[in-house]
């Protein structure tokens, strides 16, 4: 049942290359979707397609001089992309991708844990400390500003998530991610269960991950980079991984946990008897629209102020998610 | 026992860091350390869910907040403080009053554990269950209290901030000549 | 027999961290063989919109990032309360609802108290 420790070795090897892979093409798909929204082309020069642009940006960064600012802390400056790198990564390894032994006779997961969903939470919160530090470390002012505004949005919308999840707990009883996954098989999808923890948890994994309307430590007009302003070259590029890595994580966890997971549309196996359990393929198409959805608000949302973002937060999502986990429990003990 | 000894050396290790390391960021940073070993300690012990929430509230809150507070007071890895040379002593006491206390529990509670069996028997499936039921069984009160404890915490937090801004508020007024 | 799986889920996060951190090691290899390294003063500067940099970052910084850190520190406690009493919700029943409406409230009071004052808009 358990795969031995050499299996889980390629496995991990595997999941860590296919999510850079990942990344290196995401970059791509979200400058040409750009460029198509914004009605232009995007990069289409480097091979058919521009398929060959991550290959040459990946080389570039390479080339680039790596710079360590005089001023900088020398030792945090450098433990600070391993932070996020490592902990974005794995985040990765709790999600199930499909029944348990599909992957060429081994489990499609990395771990298997009872607490998965916090197991996730915890790796998550921890990424707060690869932005915080590659911002002091580096000893300048924009720096140090986009990390403290960075790291306190961050925190603030981890509670976000935190709330948003109590209602889907108390209807599976479960902090197993398969188990959850499972639920949703048998009864519901957790999305029409809990559609306001739904919205509430999407809202807050966009602010989590830093992407539009949150992208506070990208606003350029004001804090140049933020955290990111004195990274350059390899350096810059293992940020931007760790970005996109937790970007592909918060789309695969809203997927799991209110999307069936790896499971398609029971209706399908009428077609093809058996595709709604074929593994990975469900729990991509998931991520991909979620993705998407990262880029279109991307394309279409202005960037929020930071004391709008902050009020946002405080105010409306954290109580909007609250009230959802109250209403459910007083539904789940008084009326059921 | 190995795994035990070789993440207690760990967790020393981090603690003299914490109060050895002259940047207050450094030392802030050794107690992450400490804190990420204890919750590897809680795994080895089968209490995943207390890892969980140990690597989530003390890792990923607490100490959050701790480097905020380096950040807002502003705090300068070699300054001297000769204001607080008799707190020195003080804390040096305190601390050999605690070192004493801890020793003298790890001495005379008893070497057995009593229903170990039934423990691990409730933590399987990483005890997030069995925490739950026995805190809102058993524990009912002292959760309340807690919340108490949290509230006062909240309050006293606003208190301090408040008297900060309607002063802020007054200078302005100053200024402007209102 | 139970232990040993237990153990080996730990085991496996740890292979899975330290494949991320060989991977940053690989590439940052790779890119301190084949990257110049020419070093001049002006590059080591701190990027300040191409002024000299005036003063270090020693400046004080806005108390506000202090009252959301402390306040977010409390709701994630009062968070991780709740999860226990999510998964033993059917255990519970109707006592645990009416035990965590407590608790909550205690909080709501604060978090209300605080909104009141003002202090969640962040700007005053």
């Amino acid at each position: 049942m358990i795969d031995s420790l050499l299996i889980t070795f390629l496995k991990a090897l595997l999941l860590v290359l296919v999510l850079l892979g990942a990344f290196a093409y995401m970059t791509l798909i979200e400058r040409r979707l750009l460029g198509r929204m914004q009605h232009r082309f995007g990069p289409n020069r480097v091979g058919p397609f521009g398929l060959l642009q991550p290959i040459a940006d990946a080389i570039k960064s390479v080339f680039k001089e790596d710079i360590v600012v005089s001023a900088a802390d020398k030792f945090v400056y450098f433990l600070a992309p391993f932070i996020s790198i490592t902990f974005a990564l794995s985040a990765f390894g709790a999600i199930p991708a499909g029944p348990a032994g599909s992957f060429f006779g081994f489990n499609p997961w990395i771990v298997d844990l009872d607490i998965g969903l916090l197991y996730v939470f915890a790796a998550t919160s921890m990424g707060v400390y690869g932005v915080f530090l590659a911002g002091w470390a580096s000893n300048s002012k924009y720096s140090l500003l986009g990390s403290l505004r960075s790291s306190a949005q961050m925190i603030s919308y981890e509670m976000g998530l935190g709330l948003s999840v109590l209602g889907l707990i108390m209807i599976t009883g479960t902090l197993n991610l398969r188990e959850i996954v499972d639920y949703q098989s048998g009864a519901y999808l957790l999305i029409l269960l809990q559609p306001v923890a739904f919205v509430t948890f999407l809202i807050s994994a966009i602010a989590e991950v830093n992407r539009t309307p949150f992208d506070l430590p990208e606003a350029e007009q004001e804090i140049v980079a933020g955290y990111l302003t004195e990274y350059s070259s390899i350096k810059w590029a293992l940020f931007q991984m760790a970005e996109y890595v937790n970007m592909m994580t918060g789309a695969a966890f809203i997927s799991t946990l209110f999307l069936g997971g790896w499971r398609g549309p029971r209706f399908l196996d009428a077609v093809v008897p058996g595709i709604s359990e074929w593994p990975f393929i469900w729990l991509i198409l998931k991520m991909a629209i979620f993705m998407f959805l990262f880029i279109w608000l991307r394309a279409t949302l202005p960037r929020l102020r930071y004391d709008q973002l902050m009020r946002f937060g405080w105010i409306w999502l954290f109580e909007l998610a609250m009230l959802s986990a109250i209403v459910t429990g007083a539904v789940i003990a008084f009326v059921l | 026992m190995l795994t035990f000894v070789v993440l207690s050396v760990l967790m020393i290790v981090g603690a003299v860091g914490v109060i050895t390391l002259k940047q207050p960021v450094h030392a802030a940073l050794s107690l992450v350390a400490t804190l990420l070993t204890l919750a590897v300690t809680y795994v080895t012990l089968q209490a995943h869910f207390l890892a969980a929430i140990q690597v989530i509230v003390y890792a990923g809150a607490i100490m959050v907040l701790f480097l905020f507070v380096i950040m807002l007071l502003n705090i300068q890895g070699d300054q001297p403080q000769p204001h607080f040379r008799w707190m020195q002593i003080v804390a040096y006491l305190t601390a050999l009053l605690a070192a004493g206390a801890i020793a003298a529990t790890a001495f005379l509670s008893p070497r057995e554990l009593p229903n170990a069996e039934l423990m691990s028997e409730a933590l399987a499936g990483g005890g997030a269950a069995a925490i739950g039921e026995a805190l809102f069984n058993d524990f009912v009160l002292a959760f309340q209290l807690v919340g108490v404890l949290l509230l006062t915490g909240i309050i006293g937090a606003v208190s301090l901030v408040q008297r900060k801004a309607t002063q802020t508020a007054k200078d302005e007024r100053e200024l402007s000549g209102v | 027999m139970d232990y040993a799986l237990e153990l080996s889920g730990a085991l496996y996060i740890a292979l899975f961290a330290l494949i991320g951190i060989a991977i940053v090691f690989v590439t940052l290899g790779m890119s301190r063989m084949i990257a110049p390294h020419n070093i001049t003063p002006g590059k080591l500067a701190i990027y300040e919109c191409g002024e000299i940099p005036s003063r270090g970052t020693d400046v004080q910084f806005n108390v506000n990032y202090y009252l959301f850190a402390i306040m977010f520190v409390i709701f994630d406690v009062e968070v991780a309360f709740f999860f226990p009493w999510a998964v033993a919700f059917d255990a519970l029943g109707i006592y645990g609802v009416v035990a965590v409406a407590l608790f909550l409230l205690l909080l709501l009071d604060g978090l209300i108290y605080a909104w009141t004052k003002g202090v969640l808009k962040w700007v005053y």
